[in-house]
């Protein structure tokens, strides 16, 4: 009993502590690192803020919805001079709380699931706004780390009004 | 430089005139003044004489296939509820019960045959007829049921699936309003020559930190394209899609401020186009469709439907882009500096899931407020809008590109950003009864 507990603990900070580097790597603007936190078919998605729930990617029309090619382009967009909605960036800052570790299930292919919550704000041009929303983690675990194989950030927003549009990674 | 000569000389002529376009055909002179972007007077304006005389858009037919089904949404700026009556009527209500004001409907959508403001009970058909109104009996005689109906726009139209409403009943008739836009809605509609067209659930609503008018003039433009949208065309390209196409079209004058752009370009179209990164089955299904539509609609007319990118606006609030991929695009101005868009997803209805998919990822990759492209153009609107603070010493805008010009018609000429900003600016100068139309 006492080892389950630990191990649960353990576990849960181990992930706290990968999704805090992944904020700071974002707001870093460190994104080929961040990239590499992703699996080879490692995918990113945004649902529209009508359908926060929606799942199938082609019943719904998402906002982001990244295979791991789409999301190395959004990568090598950014680090280009010509992305100009981020040039210049952006500063923001995210907080990452309310951290919850199930264990995945095989069938999909995850070991670990961290649901967390997410508070970023993005500062630009005189003008600060904020985004705040659920991020699910589907992780794979290899060595003494994590591996993304899905990234999930579910705006709590009903519209991007007046945030306006996500040029940043959410 | 020639600027400051004709701005001081047309600045006698705002000034003469009041006329806030500038248009000297015989010397290609065509400017903007940049108040029409910041002045809150002139969104006054714009609301009378414009947003509540024309027909504007509000919703697609599919979004309420069904009797019962209603959306609620703002349309230029009123609160309307989007739905069909039990008699399979599209209705245009306007959201505020008549006793007090409240909203009668606060759900954004679903099925009912009455709504109900629950303030004070009072309930109305989907129709619009009052039916209900607790203790009634105390009212004054003087008070009726039908005297207090949900109030309506005054007229409602259809065009194929596409629903417009219009708050002025003296407005013409829908499809005379329209003129050269209705042939290039029909390009639209005719790619569902299967079986209609269909808004794909997922709605992009977002904003941009401008005035609507810069939307406008972007979402047509194609002088913009290369310059702004670069790092969408290199990823396209990075994914094997063929770029040596180009943008090859002309801008068209669709009449009553209406306008387009109608080109060819590399985009994938799953009604048309194939590219290279498509599986062997995806390009086979779009190939048979493009065969098909050659049978239903006739070789000419499938070429311009299915092979032709078009960005389509419809004046005052709709423009549809049929570019990267097919999106329908609503615009409501809110502040003379912010505009919030609703953007849709527009497909063939039943379509094949790969295509769907496809469809989808152009969307995504191009369009929408997570795109590679669209973000680029807020940035471009919202820099524009900040550079207006510095009206006092530059006053105007410039919108000749090709104007006047002995050249052939070229696809990144502003010719449809001129029709615009001439009804805009009939609309503007008319009296309390508005402009010539």
């Amino acid at each position: 009993m006492t080892s389950t507990v630990t191990d649960a603990l353990l576990l849960r900070l181990r992930i706290e502590d990968f999704l805090f580097t992944e904020a700071e790597l974002l707001d870093a603007w460190k994104l080929d690192e961040w990239l590499a936190l992703f699996e080879p078919d490692g995918r990113y998605f945004v649902p529209p803020t009508d359908r926060p729930d929606a799942r199938d990617t082609i019943a719904t029309a998402f906002i982001i919805a990244d295979d791991h090619e789409r999301l190395t382009g959004r990568v090598r967009r950014l680090a280009t001079d010509a992305a100009w909605v981020e040039r210049p960036r952006s500063r923001t800052h995210r907080v990452v709380g309310n951290v919850r570790v199930e264990s995945g299930t095989d069938s999909v292919g995850d070991d670990v699931v961290a649901r967390s919550s997410f508070i970023v704000h993005r500062v630009r041009r005189g003008v600060t706004d904020c985004f705040t929303g659920r991020y699910e983690h589907r992780l794979r675990v290899v060595g003494d780390s994590f591996r993304i194989r899905e990234r999930w950030a579910v705006l709590t927003a009903e519209a991007l009004q007046p945030t306006g549009k996500i040029g940043f990674i959410l | 430089m020639t600027i400051d000569h004709s701005t001081e000389a047309t600045n006698l002529t705002v000034r003469r005139t009041g006329r806030m376009v500038h248009d000297v055909p015989e010397t290609g002179e065509f400017m903007v003044h940049r108040s029409a972007f910041t002045d809150g007077a002139v969104l006054e304006r714009e609301r009378r004489n414009i947003l509540s005389r024309c027909w504007v858009y509000v919703g697609h037919a599919s979004e309420i296939p069904n009797v019962g089904d209603y959306r609620t949404r703002s349309v230029v700026g009123r609160q309307v509820i989007f739905c069909r009556d039990r008699n399979d009527e599209v209705r245009v209500l306007l959201n505020t019960c008549r006793h007090r004001g409240a909203l009668v409907c606060r759900e954004p959508q679903g099925n009912d045959t009455t709504f109900t403001c629950f303030y004070h009970k009072w309930q109305y058909r989907n129709s619009g007829e009052l039916i209900g109104v607790p203790g009634k009996i105390s009212f004054p005689e003087s008070f009726t049921l039908a005297d207090n109906g949900l109030a309506s726009a005054s007229q409602v139209e259809t065009y194929r699936d596409f629903v417009f409403a219009s708050f002025d009943s003296s407005a013409p008739p829908l499809v005379e309003y329209l003129a050269g836009a209705a042939d290039f809605i029909d390009r639209i509609a005719d790619q569902g020559f299967r079986d209609g067209m269909e808004i794909v659930d997922g709605a992009h609503l977002y904003s941009m930190r401008c005035n609507w008018k810069l939307v406008v003039e972007n979402s047509i433009d194609g002088y913009h394209g290369f310059p702004v949208h670069s790092t969408y065309f290199q990823y396209i390209g990075s994914r094997g899609v063929d770029l040596s196409v180009g943008l090859d079209g002309v801008p068209r004058d669709l009449g009553n401020g209406h306008a387009c752009l109608d080109y060819l370009a590399p985009f994938a179209r799953t009604v048309a186009r194939t590219t290279a990164p498509m599986s062997d089955r995806a390009k086979q299904l779009i190939t048979d469709i493009r065969a098909e539509a050659d049978a239903a609609l006739g070789e000419e007319r499938a070429a311009l439907v299915a092979d032709r990118s078009k960005n389509i606006f419809v004046y005052p609030n709709l423009l549809i882009i049929d570019a990267a991929s097919l999106q329908i695009r609503v615009l409501d101005p809110v502040a003379t500096d912010y505009t919030n868009i609703s953007a849709w997803l527009l497909a063939p209805r039943g379509e094949d899931r790969e295509l769907r998919q496809i469809r989808s990822d152009s969307y995504q990759e191009f369009l929408g407020p997570g795109g590679f492209a669209t973000p680029d153009d807020c940035e471009a609107l919202e820099t524009c809008q900040i550079g207006y603070q510095n009206i006092a010493e530059v006053e105007w805008n410039l919108v000749n590109k090709g104007y006047g010009v002995d050249a052939p018609e070229a696809v990144d000429n502003e010719t449809q950003i001129r029709a615009f900003w001439r009804q805009w600016d009939s609309d503007m100068a008319g009296g309390p009864d508005g402009g010539t139309r």
